[in-house]
């Protein structure tokens, strides 16, 4: 079993933007201040899709290509806001082909947990 | 919103396009901080706009939702050029107390082929009575 932590940068609204524009989710909650305040939110919160990105991402810098994903599955615990930074903590265990991956924000709080397969 | 009940399945969204292409992978890889030319698993998050089709259609109230459990199985790795066509389906509904779990499933299929290239699976949770 070989553990990797990878720092992902704070998360930026141009981030969720991005991400907006990539998988045409414009739910306001992640782009409108003032809807996100009416709902009881600080701010807009980041898609949980692209915490999911975030992971994989870093996956990949601990030397996992995309390609070789079989299966991913996702719990969403915690709320990811503009400027949260991040740590990916990553679990390989290459011999059964399996990887978990747990983000934390900087309060240690669980954002996501991720159990992957590979092919 | 409209009362969530087993009743309402199955319900299917319109079909949604993708092309999977280096500009499509860079849009994404923009929102991760990726420089990768592979495309990424949770590219398929495209699907999810059939999904919303089907939150919008029940009348769902965006505040009150929240998307615990994503998963995506490959039946083989994404490349470019792909063309996908993802067919999203609310699959079951369970309430309970004041919550309601709406499981959705997309199948995204290869639009040459017509075989699947993945399954994706999304738990949404919804409050039910918000009074």
């Amino acid at each position: 079993m070989k553990k990797v932590r990878i720092e992902i940068p704070p998360v930026e609204r141009k981030q969720i933007e991005a991400y907006a524009d990539a998988s045409g989710d414009h739910n306001p909650i992640h782009l409108d201040d003032e809807f996100a305040k009416s709902g009881g939110l600080p701010s807009v919160i980041a898609h949980g899709m692209l915490s999911m990105g975030l992971a994989t991402t870093a996956i990949e810098q601990a030397g996992i290509s995309a390609s070789s994903i079989k299966t991913m599955e996702t719990k969403f615990k915690e709320k990811v806001f503009p400027g949260d930074s991040l740590v990916a903590e990553i679990e390989m265990d290459l011999e059964n082909k399996e990887v978990r991956v747990t983000l934390f924000n900087r309060a240690k709080a669980e954002i996501l947990i991720s159990s992957l397969r590979l092919f | 919103m409209k009362i969530l009940s087993k009743s309402l399945l199955p319900l299917f969204a319109s079909p949604q396009n993708l092309t999977i292409d280096a500009a499509c992978v860079e849009k994404f890889n923009l929102a991760f901080n990726r420089k990768s030319a592979e495309p990424p698993p949770t590219i398929l998050a495209a699907g999810l706009k059939g999904v919303f089709e089907i939150l919008n259609h029940l009348e769902v109230d965006w505040h009150h939702l929240l998307h615990a459990t994503q998963s995506f199985q490959f039946e083989r790795p994404l490349t470019t050029p792909m063309n996908l066509v993802m067919r999203a389906s609310l699959k079951d509904i369970r309430v309970r107390g004041q919550t309601a779990w709406l499981h959705f499933d997309v199948q995204s299929i290869d639009e040459g082929s017509q075989q699947t290239v993945a399954t994706s699976q999304s738990l949404i949770l919804v409050r039910v009575d918000t009074a």
